[in-house]
């Protein structure tokens, strides 16, 4: 009872500072809809604007082929842009893509052989669909001629071509922002676990070292483990606050303004939703003791922002790592890696393949190091030097 | 009754309290004066169990402070140094959390919180953050939480320190009521006019060690010294270091 009393009182502290309330509402609510709602909306208008607009193009050598020049011209998709550099002109996005046509291209086609041309694009400019636009068009001109060729010889231009295929493009700009966020969002969620409680884990130690309150505190009969167990269940309650608001949220963005071309990856239901909690729970314990552990060191609040500091980095990166190796198919044993265990089984829960051992071993390891944790954190309350550190 | 044997505390190679030997009974005010840096700090925490000893015993009301902690912090009531508030809480909020943290709880916990409150006069400000009060009023607060759960023993750490007038006259009239109610109460103090009007004895620091102990008469006359200022400059020896 004794800790619930503590745990009570800790929160409505932290509860009215307003530092929290960014950290626990406003962070989540509020960024959380920009991360999964912008670079979509971006990438989804850049790619409109590019369908609509002309493809800037610089030509070096029309004269050597009037006639390629003429039918890429009358296809009205292209706009003409003079440069004495044409390389650089691309690399300073003056222009969308370069074609260099060689001195004897237009007696070489009237020879029935085959000539090069070069096509200058900039491969780093990773939306850009301007170069396939001008790729087709070129493709187009060169089917042209290859009709012309086999007429004049007396063949039917279809019987080279066996059969057709066709595509079927599924790879839209839009689809790649839905799998973008389907890496984002166990790192998001795992983000929100360590920040949404971390004013609360700094205010219930170092806070309270500086404001000279700790003494007065342990001069009371409740037991030391006893006001860690309080303090920590505040941490996990405005973390969990956190994390649940970040996910509700996202899903209240998703909902609003769906990704388009019927990407359905990401439907969250119900039970997928307490499942992603039954995971999170553990690394949001572990987190919370660890933190408290680690501020305890601390002499003053912003002494324990510095140490917090590292310890988000420490985490960022096994996150880095799952987001950026999308394939990535870990063994069983690695389930009891904490941290990364927790980010891959959330990103399994997101894709709904998610296997039952590897989930219990990652739910059971956590919670053995979130008990680690808690330890630390009990050992340090105990913990002269620690305590009246000055 | 506080009883005191031997006591020590070393921090590494720095021994902070050196084998200190006193006592305080019921209805008496015993001042614990000494140079900063004499230990008396490190001594009171040691009484209120946060800081283990290194060496000797300490007992508050029988309980002894290494075995039977909770014991002594229950019957103990501390005013730090520093009164340390939650500066988002209010007074009120403050003696409720302090007193169910002693385990009282409901009607009579309320009862006891408006007693507090109207002997320590804090109504105008009982339901307001504190964050922004005056150090009178800090310290009222503080004293109240000590005082939540009617300890019968008390240790008070420079509880005049950094008051005007007023309310260093009030918390000396406190002191008074203390002793008047029987309460054991250790003070810790470098004023010296205000060691002599209060405590009944005097036990005189440094260095971690007792260099002397008794009633102030008892002390003018142990060093032939006409006021209490000059006694203690020469048992303590060094007039830099006299503070307040």
């Amino acid at each position: 009872m004794t800790v619930l009393l503590v745990w009570f009182k800790e929160l409505l502290d932290t509860l009215r500072d307003r530092r929290t309330l960014a950290a626990m509402v406003i962070g989540p609510v509020l960024v959380m809809p920009v991360f999964v709602l912008l670079p979509q909306t971006l990438l989804q208008r850049q790619a409109e604007a590019q369908e609509q607009s002309t493809i800037r193009a610089v030509f070096v050598g029309a004269e050597n082929g009037p006639q390629l020049f003429a039918t890429l011209l009358a296809s009205g998709e292209i706009e003409r842009v003079e440069a004495d550099e044409p390389r650089r002109l691309l690399q300073e996005d003056g222009a969308d893509v370069g074609l260099v046509i060689p001195p004897g291209f237009e007696a070489s086609l009237a020879q029935g052989r085959t000539a090069v041309v070069q096509m200058l694009v900039d491969q780093s400019d990773m939306f850009s669909v301007q170069a396939e636009r001008f790729r087709t068009l070129l493709s187009g001109y060169n089917q042209a001629v290859v009709t012309q060729r086999l007429e004049a010889l007396g063949i039917d231009p279809q019987q080279l071509v066996p059969f057709t295929i066709e595509d079927v493009n599924i790879a839209t700009p839009q689809q790649m922002g839905g799998s973008f966020l389907g890496m984002m969002l166990p790192m998001f969620i795992v983000l929100w676990a360590l920040v949404g409680g971390m004013y609360t884990a700094i205010d219930v130690t170092a806070g309270e070292k500086e404001r000279l309150t700790l003494e007065p505190l342990l001069t009371t009969p409740v037991q030391r483990r006893t006001l860690v167990l309080g303090k920590l269940l505040a941490v996990v309650t405005t973390s969990l606050v956190a994390l649940i608001l970040a996910v509700a949220s996202m899903l209240i963005a998703f909902a609003v303004a769906p990704p388009v071309s019927g990407n359905t990856g990401l439907g969250i239901d119900l039970p997928t939703a307490a499942l992603l909690m039954a995971a999170a729970l553990p690394v949001v314990v572990l987190f919370s003791a660890l933190e408290m552990a680690v501020c305890l060191l601390a002499r003053s609040f912003k002494e324990a922002q510095n140490y917090i500091v590292p310890m988000q980095f420490a985490v960022l990166i096994p996150a880095m790592a799952v987001m950026v190796l999308p394939d990535l198919s870990p063994s069983l044993p690695s389930f009891a890696i904490p941290v990364f265990s927790t980010l891959v089984i959330l990103r399994d829960l997101f894709l709904g393949q998610v296997e039952p051992a590897s989930f219990g071993l990652m739910v059971g390891s956590s919670l053995v190091y979130a008990a680690l944790a808690v330890g630390l954190a009990i050992w340090q309350f105990g913990r002269e030097k620690v305590l009246f550190r000055t | 009754m506080i009883e005191v044997q031997g006591l020590a505390k070393h921090f590494g190679a720095v021994r902070a309290v050196d084998g200190l030997t006193f006592r305080a009974e019921q209805g008496e005010v015993l001042g614990l004066l000494g140079p900063n840096g004499a230990g008396k700090t490190t001594t009171l925490r040691m009484l209120s169990t946060v800081l283990l000893p290194s060496a000797g015993t300490a007992q508050v009301g029988g309980h002894d402070v290494r075995s039977q902690a909770t014991a002594v912090r229950a019957d103990l009531g501390v005013l730090p140094e520093y009164w340390g508030l939650y500066g988002r809480l209010t007074p009120r909020e403050h003696l409720r959390y302090f007193g169910r943290l002693h385990g009282l709880q409901g009607a009579a916990l309320e009862a006891r919180i408006q007693t507090l409150i109207a002997d320590l006069e804090m109504d105008e400000y009982a339901d307001r953050r504190c964050e922004p009060f005056s150090k009178g009023m800090k310290q009222k607060v503080a004293l109240g939480r000590a005082l939540i759960h009617n300890p019968q023993h008390l240790l008070l750490d420079e509880p005049t320190a950094g008051l005007d007038v007023m309310s260093a006259r009030n918390v000396r009239d406190l002191i008074e009521r203390f002793r008047a109610e029987g309460r054991c109460v250790i003070l810790s103090t470098h004023i010296l006019s205000e060691a002599e009007r209060l405590c009944d004895r005097l036990t005189i620091v440094d260095h971690g060690r007792v260099v002397a102990s008794g009633t102030p008469a008892d002390l003018l006359r142990q060093t032939g010294q006409a006021t209490l200022e000059d006694a203690f400059v020469q048992l303590v020896g060094e007039l830099e270091e006299v503070a307040g």
